[in-house]
């Protein structure tokens, strides 16, 4: 079944779920760098570093990220979402799904070092493991202590269209905070992760713990000008009736246009529709 | 078939598209466009186009394109919804339909290069080939190195009519190409009075050396834009705002950034939506 109407729509609105963060001064990030919430304090919030090892593992639920409760029948899509927050800063949200991470990644060694990540769960663009739309980030749970930004840090990865020996980049800032989210930019032409096979800093980290992050971009949202009255609210027409996957793995990634004060706080709401 | 009610829109959205740019201007002053097009980040960058002066039609196999499944089933293609970020400063972001490029302009030459465009695809607004709504803009792909702003470029045209011999310019009324053109910089053309698109391009006159560089021809149809009106501003487009723009079979959208001022713009990001019914 699918919705293909208002009335379906409206009557397969679930209740909103409601989540609430306030960072920590430890976790504070300078401007222009993405920044995982899901170590920080709050409901739910306050996850632990992964663990599963360096191929990682899919996630269908992980504690520290957002609720999600699959449909009894039918399909799942995003049908609205807030976003807002306090104090004096401008923010970019991103409402992701995350689909896999790993741990284990030395951060002294500078030569590539093995992933051959496991399968990602079917929660692609088109809900396959082909990894249409998957994005990867390099998410630093315990700081690093580089003292400049390593900048030939590289990625070996299999594209969405099946093409092994693909290579993407990043660029890892200086002293990357707990909570730091690093974007991969793929190869020209590619438009997907299907798998990783290895990493390599090229640079040492000097010290500090990192993680690679496989998710899907659900929603854009944020904070347009600084203060409690700038969040966006938005529905199904804004957000594109989103379809959400069995399993799905919500978290946000927040990029700020100052550095952040301490007790930085966000909150919002998001809610399903199920048909 | 087609979008007749809001329930047809409910059962016609495909999937978001995430369009993810890391650097997305050039610091070139304010009012100067960047051509995101080769710009890396998600999916990854174009390349600078060599398919020689009378350019080849563009369609989503093109690397730095964003992808599109065409239709079946006799349904239709819309632009329902957008967003747009970005870091830095206030900007317009535009999503466009990108139907031709070419490559091979002699930047030196001052008279009159021969382009003789192969045919348009059929994506201007009415689906055809003829043009309608059909712009045109020079695209900077390798540093130029002209010591001031020049305002002497013309293109020699067809318009979307099929009228001959008519002259788009970049003279400084509307834009300028400026001087020391950076990696992405987009000049758009002005038609001539009356014109509301172009069918083919016969050929280019600088008029003034770019000195050195790489420069080419883009032939496009404007989708929509949306204004920043300042970093991260994030005013979510929905179907009243985007108009749902049709979009024709193999539609090829990238975007351009707009900046008020030089002060560099990061981390541009577009989170969009096509319905089809």
């Amino acid at each position: 079944m699918t919705i293909a109407t208002i009335d379906q729509f409206l009557a397969g609105c679930q209740q909103p779920y409601a989540w609430y963060v306030n960072t920590q001064a430890d976790l504070n990030e300078g401007a222009a760098t993405w920044h995982s919430l899901i170590y920080h304090r709050g409901q739910p919030c306050g996850a632990v570093a992964p663990s599963s090892g360096m191929a990682g593992a899919a996630l269908t639920s992980y504690a520290g990220c957002l609720q999600y409760d699959n449909p009894v029948s039918g399909n799942s899509y995003l049908a609205r979402l807030t976003f807002n927050g306090g104090g004096t800063n401008t923010f970019v949200a991103l409402f992701l799904d995350r689909l896999w991470h790993n741990s284990g990644i030395a951060v002294t060694t500078t030569t590539a070092q093995t992933i051959n990540s496991v399968a990602w769960p079917a929660r692609d663009r088109n809900g396959s493991t082909d990894g249409e739309g998957v994005m990867v980030a390099l998410e630093v749970s315990t700081a690093t202590t580089n003292g400049a930004a390593v900048t030939n840090c590289t990625m070996s990865y299999t594209n969405s269209a099946g093409v092994s020996g693909r290579t993407a980049t990043v660029l890892i800032p200086a002293t990357a905070a707990k909570g730091t989210f690093c974007i991969f930019r793929l190869q020209s032409g590619d438009y997907g992760v299907q798998s990783i096979q290895s990493i390599t800093l090229g640079t040492s980290l000097g010290g500090g713990a990192v993680h690679l992050v496989a998710f899907r971009t659900l929603a854009v949202t944020g904070m347009a000008n600084a203060g409690q009255s700038a969040g966006l609210v938005q529905d199904f027409t804004d957000l594109g009736l989103v379809r959400c996957y069995d399993n799905t793995v919500p978290f946000y990634v927040v990029m700020a246009g100052a550095a952040w004060s301490t007790n930085q706080r966000f909150w919002g709401t998001y809610t399903f529709t199920h048909g | 078939m087609a979008l007749a009610s809001l329930n047809d829109l409910v059962g016609a959205f495909l999937a978001p598209y995430n369009l993810y740019r890391v650097t997305a201007s050039s610091g070139e002053s304010g009012n100067v466009s960047q051509s995101l097009f080769g710009v890396i980040g998600h999916p990854g960058n174009g390349a600078p186009p060599t398919p020689g002066m009378a350019g080849e039609v563009v369609t989503p196999a093109l690397a730095g394109i964003m992808p599109f499944t065409n239709p079946t089933g006799g349904k239709k293609s819309y632009l329902a919804r957008a967003i747009f970020t970005a870091l830095g400063g206030t900007s317009s972001a535009h999503l466009h339909d990108r139907l031709w490029h070419n490559s091979g302009i002699a930047v030196t030459t001052l008279t009159a290069q021969t382009v003789d465009s192969v045919t348009w695809p059929a994506r201007d607004e009415d689906g055809t080939t003829n043009g309608k709504g059909v712009m045109i803009a020079l695209e900077v792909n390798g540093a130029t190195s002209n010591g001031a702003a020049i305002n002497t470029i013309t293109v020699s045209y067809t318009n979307s009519d099929g009228v001959s011999g008519r002259t788009a310019v970049i003279d400084g009324l509307t834009h300028s190409f400026p001087a020391s053109a950076a990696f992405g910089t987009w000049v758009p053309f002005r038609l001539q009075t009356g014109d509301v698109g172009v069918r083919s391009i016969q050929s280019i006159t600088l008029g003034t050396s770019l000195g050195s560089g790489t420069v080419n021809l883009v032939a496009y149809r404007p989708l929509c834009f949306e204004v920043m009106n300042s970093a991260y501003a994030t005013r979510p487009m929905n179907f009243r705002d985007t108009g749902l723009p049709r979009l024709y079979d193999d539609t090829s959208i990238f975007a351009v950034l707009s900046p008020e001022s030089s002060a560099a713009i990061t981390h541009f990001w577009c989170n969009y939506s096509i319905a089809q019914a």
